[in-house]
C-alpha cells in the first residue's frame, strides 16, 4: 500500500520517483510527523495542507493516482460507510485534500479524472457516506469522481469548518465550478454549497461569500474573465 | 465584481424565455439568501430584481401550462431553500426578513416541503406579524391556496391563516394560487371552517376572468351556493357574489384578445358557460328566497 510505502521511503527518493515534490513531501510529512496528541496532529496536518494547498497545481495524472492509492490504502468500507483506519487519519486527510485540489483543476473528461475514477470506483461504491475530520473533502472529490448521472444526495448542514479551511475549500469549489462549467454545468452540490454558505447568519468570511457569489456568477454564464481579475483570486479561474 | 455581474445577468434574464430562466433556477435560488441579507442592511434592489424574475417566470410558466396543473419540476425555486426559509420565519427573525420571505412565498416549492409541516405553521405565524399591505395580502393568499392544493399539507394550515381571504387583496392576472385554488378539496376545506365571510371571500377571489375553474370544484360550488347562501339573511352575500360574477362575465364578453395574458378562445367559451351556470344557481337561490 502507498501509505506503507510512504512510511518506508526516503523523501528525496520518492519525490524523484514521482517527479512531483510538493505533494510527495506533503504526504511524507504528514505520515512522519511525530506528535503524541492525536487532535494536535490533525490540526497540524490541516495547517500543513493549507500551507501547501496554494502550491499544488497539477495536471499530471501521476499525483492523482498516488493520492487515490494512498487514500484507498487507509480506508475501509463498511455498510456503505467509508471509515479511515485508526492511525491513518493524517494520510487519508492529506490524500483527500490533495486529490480534491487536483481534481478541481481539471475538466471532467481529462485523463486525470479518467485514470483516477477507474481506480477509485473499483473500490468505493457510488452511494456512500464518509466519516472523519476530512469528510467534506472526501465528499467533494467523491462527487467529482462518481458518474454524474448518479444523484448522490448529501447535505452541507453540518459543515462548520474553521475560517481558514472554509476559505480554501470555497476557493477550490470556484475552480470546480469554473472547470465543470466549461464542459457543461456547475455541479448542483457546488451550488448547494453556495446556498448553504450564503444562508449562514452571521455570514461566513468575506472571501467565502465572494467565492460563493463567483460560483453563482459562473453558473449564470457571466463573463468569468472579468470576475477573475477583480473578485476572484487568480489562481482559481485558470483561463 | 461578481455581485455586479450577477445583478446585471439577473436583470437581463427577466426578458429571457422560460427555459433559460428555469435552467438557472438553482443559481438564482443560491443567490436568494444573499439578497435577503442585503435587504436587512437596507438594500432592496437585489431582492426586487429576484422578485421581478419570479414574476416573469410565473407568467411564462402560466402561458405554457394554461389549463394544466403545474408539475413540481416546473416550480421555480429550488427545494433546497427550505432550511433557509424555516430560519427566516423563526420567531426571532426581524420583521423585514419575514416580510421578504412572505413576499417570496408564492414562489416556494411548497409541495416539496411535505416533510417539513412545521414550515407551514411558521409561515402562518410570520404572516400575522408583518404589517399588512396589498402585496403582503396577495402573497399570503396566493401561497395559502397553493399549500391548500396539496392534500398532505392542507391539514397543517393554521386555522387563523384562512382569515387572510377576507382581506380580499387584488390578485394579479397570473396567480398560481388562484389557478390551483378551485379544487373540490379546497372548496370543502374552506366550507368546513363554518365562516360565511371567509367562504364568500374565497369565492370572490377565485372567480376570475383570468383562470378557468377546475371542473371538479364547480360541482361542489353548485351545492355550496344552494346550501350555504340560501335564506333571507344571506341576501347581501348573494348580491356580492352576483356582482362578482357579472364583472367576470362582462370581462369574458370582451373576448380573449382583451385578456392577455389569459385564457384562449376555447377556455373563454367554457368559462362563460361555467360562470353563467353559477350565476343561474345564485339567481335561482335568490328567487326561491324571494318567493
Amino acid at each position: 500500500m502507498i501509505s506503507e510505502q510512504l512510511e518506508q521511503m526516503n523523501a528525496d527518493t520518492f519525490a524523484t520517483q514521482l517527479k512531483h515534490e510538493p505533494i510527495t513531501i506533503l504526504l511524507l510529512s504528514v505520515t512522519r510527523t511525530e506528535t503524541t496528541d492525536q487532535s494536535r496532529r490533525l490540526r497540524d496536518t490541516r495547517h500543513q495542507l493549507l500551507d501547501l494547498w496554494d502550491q499544488i497545481h497539477l495536471t499530471d495524472p501521476t499525483p492523482a493516482v498516488i493520492c487515490v492509492d494512498a487514500l484507498l490504502g487507509c480506508i475501509k468500507v463498511n455498510d456503505d460507510r467509508v471509515m479511515v483506519r485508526p492511525g491513518s487519519e493524517r494520510v487519508a486527510g492529506a490524500a483527500s485534500v490533495c486529490l480534491l485540489r487536483i481534481l478541481s483543476g481539471v475538466g471532467p473528461g481529462s485523463g486525470v479524472v479518467g485514470g483516477t475514477r477507474r481506480r477509485y470506483t473499483g473500490v468505493i461504491p457510488c452511494r456512500v457516506d464518509f466519516e472523519g475530520p476530512f469528510r467534506y473533502s472526501m465528499i467533494a472529490f467523491h462527487a467529482l469522481l462518481i458518474d454524474s448521472r448518479e444523484r448522490w444526495p448529501f447535505e452541507w448542514m453540518d459543515y462548520e469548518p474553521c475560517a481558514q479551511e472554509y476559505a480554501s475549500f470555497a476557493n477550490t469549489l470556484v475552480q470546480v465550478a469554473y472547470n465543470r462549467r466549461r464542459y457543461g454545468k456547475v455541479p448542483r452540490w457546488v451550488l448547494r454549497f453556495s446556498l448553504h454558505s450564503l444562508s449562514q447568519d452571521p455570514p461566513p468570511p468575506d472571501s467565502v461569500v465572494a467565492d460563493c457569489l463567483s460560483i453563482i456568477a459562473i453558473d449564470l454564464g457571466c463573463d468569468v474573465s472579468s470576475v477573475k481579475s477583480v473578485a476572484l483570486d487568480e489562481r482559481c479561474v485558470d483561463t | 465584481m461578481a455581485l455586479t455581474l450577477i445583478s446585471r445577468e439577473l436583470k437581463t434574464m427577466v426578458e429571457a424565455d422560460e427555459d433559460s430562466i428555469h435552467q438557472k433556477r438553482k443559481a438564482i435560488t443560491a443567490f436568494f439568501p444573499y439578497a435577503f441579507w442585503r435587504k436587512r442592511d437596507g438594500q432592496h434592489e437585489l431582492l426586487d430584481t429576484i422578485f421581478h424574475l419570479f414574476g416573469a417566470m410565473v407568467i411564462q410558466m402560466r402561458h405554457e401550462t394554461l389549463g394544466l396543473p403545474l408539475s413540481d419540476g416546473r416550480m421555480f425555486m429550488w427545494r433546497r431553500i427550505g432550511p433557509l426559509v424555516a430560519t427566516l420565519l423563526n420567531e426571532e427573525s426581524p420583521i423585514p426578513l419575514k416580510q421578504a420571505i412572505i413576499l417570496a412565498s408564492p414562489y416556494l416549492p411548497w409541495k416539496n416541503f411535505t416533510n417539513n409541516k412545521n414550515l407551514i405553521r411558521l409561515w402562518g405565524a410570520a404572516a400575522s406579524t408583518v404589517p399588512y399591505t396589498n402585496d403582503i395580502g396577495r402573497s399570503v393568499v396566493d401561497a395559502l391556496l397553493q399549500i391548500a392544493d396539496d392534500p398532505s399539507l392542507q391539514p397543517h394550515i393554521p386555522a387563523g391563516t384562512w382569515s387572510w381571504l377576507t382581506k380580499q387583496p387584488s390578485l394579479p392576472p397570473i396567480c398560481l394560487g388562484r389557478f390551483r385554488g378551485s379544487t373540490e378539496s379546497i372548496v370543502r376545506a374552506v366550507r368546513a371552517l363554518g365562516d360565511i365571510e371567509i367562504l364568500k371571500s374565497y369565492l370572490l377571489l377565485i372567480w376570475s376572468e383570468w383562470d378557468e375553474p377546475r371542473w371538479i370544484g364547480l360541482y361542489e360550488m353548485d351545492a355550496l351556493l344552494r346550501e350555504e347562501f340560501g335564506g333571507t339573511g344571506m341576501g347581501y352575500h348573494r348580491q356580492d357574489l352576483l356582482r362578482r360574477l357579472d364583472y367576470v362575465l362582462g370581462r369574458l364578453d370582451l373576448g380573449p384578445e382583451h385578456l392577455h395574458p389569459g385564457p384562449d378562445t376555447r377556455a373563454v367559451w367554457r368559462m362563460k358557460e361555467e360562470y353563467g351556470k353559477l350565476r343561474e344557481v345564485l339567481l335561482d337561490v335568490d328567487g326561491e328566497v324571494t318567493i
